[in-house]
């Protein structure tokens, strides 16, 4: 029976290493991100007031947990577009009259493509080492947990919206939508406790500045959140993130159990 | 019996897709679903393979019911669908490994099976190679070899040879009826290649609009006919069928405004009195043909219609000419 989840694993990650293209272009994207973005402000963002901003980190240290965190974010959320490519291209008829639960189906499938977003983030990490010293390697092993967690929960929530559409236009419209002002509120370029009070209201609502924050907090040692929100300690966080991510497979499984051929 | 359908409906919406149809295929048998695009054959065979629910009606499949025990069901068929629905980013020999561990295949009987029908359907040496440099017919190939894998006790085809060329179809076919005889599977195929029909089935069910209009085996059905036709191109609509009364005409039939089929029993001998006949009437004939009756005419004969891109017939060249202006 598990067996047919651990095949829809073995598919999903077949075909990320079978495209290509597809991961030259996150590794640019990633290079380019950091370089110069990263890299720019780094230089921009020195002296002492910088310093009290970041709390004696260089902007760098800063960034690179953010960066590592929405990227699994926006590569996992993005990947539930395959759901549609398959409606399309008519595998997804395959995995629905094989005799095996569509929550396991599904389940392998969140769990491959959550996987490739988090080599993706990694491959962005071990450049960040490259760069700045004041990342911790130990952090290694629990920002993974974390990371992945972090991306089945956003696949999921691909999947689930996926799940009601037919055209790949319609998905990357919604993902276009939510993925910019869920990045830019994470907190993950700029620290939220000194924006307006409304927008750190709007940043909170989002799940993926708990996780910007607790994957900084493990990598750097700082948690930005907790010294303005004294209740949002990295454990409650790390709560949050797991009853979140929990919900978004549930749904996505129900939403995928839905699914019919048109 | 594998499988056993009473007064199957489905709607979608207002639209009546299939209409009541029942009718039962023994094991072992080829059994055919003959009609034109939109008759209903992939919504029945979407039902049959338990990814759509009927609206009402029952439908039994390998002993279990369709909407009760899907799983059941799912175990002992193999599907082919009408679009294709393999992996284009994964090879031939991948698809069949996903498709095995999602049926529970463990792996040296998988690896033993992989190659089996490979090699059954001659893509042994392709098995390597990503799907998306497979040609139309190599794809639809390779999902006849997916479809049975698993050794499934009933296996469905939606339309097996459609868009492919006459020689690939041919070649599909040979392998449809080794898998019966050699394998003796049951198979549920539907078409609108009436020569599909006549070559693979024992038993055609013609269905049009949602409805089954006439079941049998194809030497059945063509002798509710029984005789050959003549098909006479006239010049314009004028009403023909009305004015004709010779000896020996079964019936007349108008079809596509100018062209008339008409039922005798030797058309070589009733050629030369039509068309003395007609230039008596004063009608301009622009073409005579005939043939011996085939699936086709059976469904013209019982809807007046023709069944669509059925191939190479007179009135297909009469189709064309008619498009070419």
């Amino acid at each position: 029976m598990m067996e047919s989840m651990y095949i829809m694993i073995y598919r999903q990650l077949k075909r990320f290493i079978r495209a290509k293209s597809r991961v030259v272009g996150m590794i640019l994207n990633n290079i380019l991100w950091l370089v110069f973005f990263g890299l720019g402000w780094a230089y921009t963002l020195r002296g002492p007031i910088a310093s009290a901003l970041f709390r004696g980190l260089d902007y760098l240290a800063f960034l690179l947990p953010g960066i590592f965190t929405t990227s699994i974010f926006q590569a996992s959320f993005m990947g539930g577009i395959s759901v549609i490519w398959d409606k399309q291209f008519g595998f997804l008829k395959e995995v629905l009259v094989a005799p095996t639960p569509r929550s396991l189906t599904i389940l392998g499938r969140a769990i491959g493509d959550a996987l490739v977003s988090v080599v993706n983030g990694l491959i962005m990490l071990s450049l960040g080492f490259m760069l700045t010293s004041h990342l911790n390697p130990l952090a290694l092993p629990i920002i993974l947990v974390i990371g992945l967690m972090v991306a089945l929960g956003f696949t999921s929530m691909g999947i689930a919206i996926a799940s009601t559409m037919r055209s790949p236009e319609g998905f990357q419209l919604i993902v276009g939508l939510l993925t910019l002002p869920t990045t830019l509120l994470s907190g993950a370029m700029f620290p939220l406790s000194n924006a307006p009070y409304w927008m750190q209201l709007a940043a909170l609502v989002l799940p993926l500045t708990y996780a910007v924050d607790l994957i900084r907090f493990h990598l750097v040692g700082i948690s930005f959140l907790s010294s303005v929100y004294w209740w949002l300690t990295p454990e409650i966080e790390l709560l949050l993130l797991v009853i979140i991510s929990v919900i978004l497979i549930f749904i996505a499984i129900e939403m995928f159990k839905r699914t019919t051929i048109e | 019996m594998d499988i056993v359908v009473e007064n199957l409906v489905k709607r979608y919406g207002n639209v009546e897709a299939v209409k009541g149809i029942s009718f039962s295929v023994k094991h072992g048998e080829t059994f055919g679903f003959l009609g034109p695009n939109g008759a209903g054959k992939t919504t029945t065979i979407y039902i049959l393979t338990t990814i759509l629910k009927p609206t009402s009606g029952r439908a039994i499949v390998a002993g279990y019911d369709v909407v009760r025990e899907p799983h059941n069901v799912r175990r002992h068929i193999g599907v082919v669908f009408q679009d294709p629905s393999l992996d284009d980013n994964l090879t031939g020999y991948e698809n069949l490994y996903i498709h095995g561990k999602l049926y529970g295949l463990n792996n040296t009987l998988l690896k033993e099976r992989i190659a089996e029908v490979l090699k059954f359907v001659e893509l042994y040496e392709f098995k390597d190679k990503c799907v998306k440099s497979y040609s139309g017919g190599m794809r639809r190939r390779l999902e006849i070899a997916r479809a049975m894998l698993h050794v499934p006790r009933i296996l469905f085809l939606d339309e097996p040879t459609l868009g492919l060329d006459p020689q690939t179809r041919i070649h599909i076919w040979d392998y449809i009826k080794r898998l019966k005889d050699e394998h003796g599977v049951t198979i549920f195929l539907t078409t609108h290649y009436m020569e599909e029909a006549e070559i693979l089935c024992n038993r055609v069910a013609i269905i049009d609009r949602g409805k089954i209009i006439a079941l049998g085996s194809p030497d059945e059905l063509k002798s509710i006919i029984g005789n050959d036709i003549i098909y006479v191109r006239v010049d314009n609509n004028i009403d023909v069928c009305s004015k004709l009364s010779i000896d020996g005409i079964q019936s007349c039939k108008t079809i596509d405004g100018e062209t008339i089929a008409i039922q005798v029993r030797k058309a070589s001998e009733a050629i030369p009195e039509i068309l003395r006949y007609l230039e008596k009437a004063e009608i301009k004939v622009k073409e005579v043909s005939y043939r011996r009756p085939s699936l086709n005419d059976v469904f013209i004969h019982l809807t007046g219609r023709e069944i669509r891109d059925s191939g190479g017939g007179f009135i297909d060249i009469v189709r064309m000419r008619h498009r070419v202006r």
